[in-house]
């Protein structure tokens, strides 16, 4: 009988290379005009306004990014046209997990991302997910610590934040404790997920809840107001206790509510004290559903320098009330109008004809960049809308 | 098949055959065994590196940027704002492995070489790369890897993936053509380019070796110490064998096992770290080492750097030799070949003016004055050599001093095809009571400013008694014209044959004759000022003792043993007495009973036995036996003596 096991000394003498180079064809998913609206109205416009307020040293005009480029870098090429409008420098740390079949495409993606001089050429792409960040033994943490603290933090997620154990949720509170524990200017958080039932973990799902839950116990005007959403204390205890059905339209916003509360209480803990404010959201649609099952989320963070207080009387001039930090309760509210203001992104492609056709030249401009043959996108483009079902 | 030349010379013998008469041909080299050569040349990743980064100066890039992925290593780039190729000369590139249109008129070309002079870039650089091998160097590293590249003004980037293959001597296939062999594949595609005016190369290293990467990462090092640790059974040889003082730290599966510890703040600039880098070598002497070793101080990654940035033509940590003035605290010496063996002269610079400015030197010689920075993953290489602040020891001459000269020999009697062109060149050798690091020591070949071979600690194997002398000296050799056709094909040794080469090292060695000469007029200079001194001084039997011996050792008639003192713990004035060359060892390491009872006064027997090792530590120190040992074998070494001593006093 013949043995099939390798030789152990052959480990590592031989390695097996397949060619790589491929010709580009095809759009992605990601691809879509909505996607541009969102980079352009939500990622990009909070970018410029973060760096607007810089000031206008040039050594303080440089933004520090950590994203997830995929092949195409639409990324760092999009943010590369912010910085170069700006006069900024642009230094990123890219996590990337995909595998190495794409692996020619992306070094050339990379490389004309990083031209011409708007990007440090010291950032890096560490192979591994982001999800590694959560340990602090790992390469990526060590990662965080050398190109860190961050003025953008994007994690666009294809699946969701709830997948599987908590994997994600760690590596945030891992990164926003080193972002807190060493950033001393606002920065951004952005977050994508998906928001589906089916890619829930049922004891995640609860703890997210919980977090809107235990704000309805504790304020009367936000038990009220959640009902605007369709929510009450009794089907959000249900759906915790049994599972019971929250209909999909009420799990999705009491889902995106639940994030927010978390980090709410997650950045309020714990020193030096930070705020946190919810910017514009977008939800759309993925998988050929025609219900609502992606949101986009961008929140700005800022440390806060409280002013010392005074009471011997010595300093009369100088010394007034230290300014009132908002309570509890009106951080809910804001976050229950963020949710409640969220942008079915979907439907304003298919209403606005001018932001659809703006989106459209915005994608193909970055598509031409990143190689791809754009004849074809309005076509691709309209055949690819979404069902947007009895919205 | 023969080419047409070979059935020529065939015939030709056949025809002569046992008629005695001569049949003559011009040789010829084979290309497939230059791509033999080649073939996996360069064992160290610094080697291929090294080679890339050649590739980039001569393509006029000012900035080369590397990433090598630290610390998986998986993937290493190396990308520059050069000239970059266009399908022509990619074209030939990937036809032409080993052999390339470098140094050739046909250069021009293909937008390789200067129009006007083949041994030049477009831009006037000086070439450094030997025959474009630069690329192929990579065969070691991996056998996969990407290009890209894209030429000012063009529409287009190029985009090639190339796989070698693994030479076969047994194939028919790859023996039977005579003139090419085909080394691997290529897949090139043009793509579109938003950014016309950019410019360069970028070479990706896809699918690094699982070798390469253990070499990068210290593997044998750190295996070498589990290996300590498991069979130690007293605790000894863990406590001997340590990490080098600044690594990268150690990783196993994408999890930290051992921390980085990098002689830098993540807050320094690149170049601020390289300094750091550098001066992390100097401090080794108020660590206790004897003589600072790059392979004890730094991991395989950190002496990439090292050995990168002493072959890359860049500018050094501190000022050019020859830009050394009157301020600096250090003596010159002009060499000054006649009739005889000749004999240096001090030049007696003024305040404010150089070397340079003296003797009209012009090195370094680069073509064109454009600027040059290569960066490392963060930081930015500087070559590695300073000519201030450097360490002192006991030695009567405690100034460093440096000898310089030149040299434009008259090679007209040697005939033309024989003489190898023309040959000019500058040199420094400078010496110091110690050199640091000790792989410093030696004589160093610059063409062009580039060096692809280390510090030649024999001087072009010079023979000599003055064996501490020689070990205090550091040179350099900034060839202007010539010596290039001596340098072999790994640009990492010379053809010792060769005219050029043959030259120099007799330069050399009469240039050491003079050195040697001069320090010991300038030794016994200083002598005569110390004896002055002595004489007030008063000195018991055993220092005297240990003088003479000290000085028979060192063979230095002037030299005073270095002070020693046995301190309760390591702190800043250990360190500093260290800096000053003395020697500092833990009392309570060396002496048995002293942790416990620090406040007792030794007894005078204890202070007999304390006298007495110190005068045996100067004796080791002079005959070299404590550069061998880290300080911790130094006190083990002193703590055994201290002991037999006691147990002969008992």
């Amino acid at each position: 009988m013949v043995d099939n096991a390798v030789d152990p000394l052959l480990d590592g003498i031989y390695q097996d290379v397949t060619s790589r180079l491929k010709e580009k064809k095809g759009f992605k998913a990601w691809h879509k005009p909505r996607k541009h609206h969102i980079r352009a109205k939500q990622w990009g416009a909070a970018i410029e306004e973060l760096i607007e307020g810089f000031g206008p040293a040039h050594s303080t005009r440089s933004i520090t990014y950590l994203g997830m480029p995929a092949e195409d870098f639409l990324d760092v090429r999009a943010l590369k046209d912010i910085c170069q409008r700006q006069d900024a420098k642009l230094h990123y740390l890219g996590f990337d997990s995909t595998g190495e079949e794409g692996q020619v495409e992306y070094f050339l993606s990379r490389h004309e991302a990083e031209e011409p001089d708007f990007v440090d050429k010291t950032s890096v792409v560490y192979k591994g997910r982001i999800e590694e960040v959560a340990d602090e033994s790992s390469i990526a943490f060590q990662m965080i610590e050398k190109h860190g603290p961050f003025d953008v933090v994007n994690i666009d997620l294809c699946n969701s934040i709830a997948f599987g154990r908590a994997g994600y949720f760690n590596a945030i509170k891992r990164l926003c404790d080193h972002q807190t524990a060493n950033s001393t200017r606002p920065w951004l958080l952005f977050l994508t997920t998906r928001v589906e039932r089916a890619q829930m973990d049922k004891s995640i799902k609860q703890s997210l809840l919980t977090c809107v839950l235990r704000n309805v116990s504790n304020h009367e005007s936000f038990a009220s107001a959640i009902g605007d959403i369709g929510l009450s204390e009794e089907s959000l205890t249900q759906e915790i206790r049994e599972g019971k059905l929250l209909v999909r339209e009420e799990l999705f916003d009491a889902f995106v509510l639940g994030i927010g509360k978390w980090l709410l209480q997650l950045m309020g803990s714990g020193q030096p004290h930070v705020t946190v404010s919810p910017l514009d959201g977008f939800s759309y649609r993925v998988g050929g559903n025609s219900h609502l099952n992606m949101i986009s989320l961008a929140y700005k963070i800022e440390p806060v320098v409280e002013r010392r207080t005074d009471t011997s009387g010595l300093t009369p001039g100088v010394s007034e009330a230290g300014e009132q930090r908002p309570t509890e309760a009106e951080l809910a509210a804001e976050l229950l109008e963020n949710v409640k203001n969220v942008v079915d992104v979907d439907i304003l492609m298919a209403q606005d004809d001018r932001l659809r056709s703006e989106a459209i030249e915005g994608t193909k401009e970055l598509l031409r960049k990143a190689r791809y043959p754009v004849e074809d996108y309005d076509e691709w483009a309209d055949a690819n809308t979404p069902d947007l079902g009895c919205a | 098949m023969p080419s047409t030349g070979e059935t020529k010379l065939v015939e030709s013998i056949k025809a002569r055959l046992g008629t005695g008469k001569i049949s003559k041909d011009t040789l010829q080299t084979d290309d497939r065994i230059l791509a033999r050569i080649t073939d996996g040349i360069y064992r160290q990743p610094a080697s291929a590196i090294r080679e890339l980064i050649a590739n980039a100066y001569d393509a006029d890039a000012t900035n080369v940027w590397i990433q090598t992925g630290i610390p998986d290593f998986d993937v290493l780039s190396i990308r520059d704002n050069g000239n970059g190729m266009g399908v022509e000369a990619l074209a030939r590139l990937v036809h032409h492995i080993g052999g390339s249109a470098k140094r050739l008129p046909e250069g021009a070309d293909v937008g390789i070489v200067s129009k006007t002079d083949p041994s030049l870039s477009p831009k006037g650089r000086r070439l450094i790369g030997k025959i474009g091998i630069g690329l192929f160097s990579v065969s070691q590293l991996t056998r996969h890897f990407q290009i890209i590249t894209k030429i000012a003004g063009g529409k287009n980037r190029l985009v090639a993936e190339i796989i070698l293959h693994t030479y076969r001597e047994n194939d028919p296939a790859s023996i039977k053509s005579t003139d090419k062999r085909q080394t691997g594949e290529v897949r090139i595609k043009s793509v579109p380019a938003e950014d016309k005016a950019s410019h360069g190369t970028e070479i990706i290293l896809l699918d690094v070796s699982k070798q390469t990467k253990a070499l990068l990462q210290s593997h044998d090092l750190w295996s070498l110490l589990d290996a300590a640790a498991e069979e130690d059974s007293d605790g000894l040889e863990t406590a001997r064998r340590k990490p080098p003082r600044y690594h990268i730290g150690r990783y196993d599966n994408g999890k930290i096992k051992e921390a980085e510890n990098f002689p830098w703040e993540k807050r320094d600039p690149p170049e601020k770290r390289f300094e750091k880098l550098y001066q992390s070598l100097v401090d080794e002497i108020e660590h206790g080492a004897a003589r600072p070793r790059l392979d004890h101080t730094l991991d395989s990654y950190l002496r990439m750097l090292w050995t990168l940035s002493l072959a890359a033509p860049l500018d050094y940590v501190g000022a050019h030799p020859f830009d050394v003035t009157g301020r600096d605290d250090l003596d010159v010496f002009q060499f000054h070949f006649g009739e005889g063996q000749g004999q240096a002269t001090k030049l007696a610079l003024k305040k404010n003016e150089s070397i340079r400015d003296r003797l009209g030197y012009l090195s370094p010689e680069r073509g064109t004055n454009t600027p040059f920075s290569v960066l490392v993953d963060d930081v930015e290489l500087r070559r590695p050599i300073r000519f201030s602040d450097l360490p002192t020891t006991g030695n009567a001459l405690k100034t460093p001093i440096m000898f310089v000269g030149e040299a434009s020999p008259d090679l007209t009697h040697i005939p033309e095809n024989d003489r190898g062109g023309d040959l000019s060149f500058e040199a420094y050798f400078m010496w110091t009571p110690k050199v640091v690091p000790t792989e410093h020591n030696g004589l160093l070949i610059r063409i062009a400013d580039a060096s692809g071979t280390l510090f030649d600690e024999t001087f072009i194997k010079y023979q000599v008694s003055e064996q501490t002398r020689i070990r205090q000296l550091t040179a350099e050799i900034f060839i202007r014209k010539g010596l290039d056709p001596a340098l072999n094909i790994d640009r990492e040794s010379f053809n010792y044959a060769h005219p050029h080469y043959q030259y120099i090292l007799k330069w050399v060695h009469r240039a050491l004759r003079q050195i040697m000469t001069t320090l010991k007029a300038e030794a016994s200079r200083a002598l005569a000022t110390r004896r002055e001194l002595e004489r007030n001084e008063q000195t018991n039997e055993l220092q005297k003792l240990v003088r003479t011996e000290y000085r028979r050792a060192t063979q230095e008639p002037t030299a005073r043993p270095p002070k020693v003192i046995f301190a309760e713990e390591e702190n800043e004035s250990t360190a500093l007495h260290r800096r000053k060359g003395g020697l500092a060892f833990n009392a309570s390491r060396i002496f048995s009973g002293r942790a416990t009872q620090k406040k007792r006064r030794p007894s005078e027997s204890e202070r007999q036995v304390e006298e007495q090792v110190k005068a045996i530590a100067q004796l080791l120190e002079a005959y070299g036996v404590f550069e061998q040992l880290p300080l911790a074998r130094q006190e083990e070494l002193l703590h055994a003596v201290a002991a037999i001593l006691a147990q002969e006093g008992k």
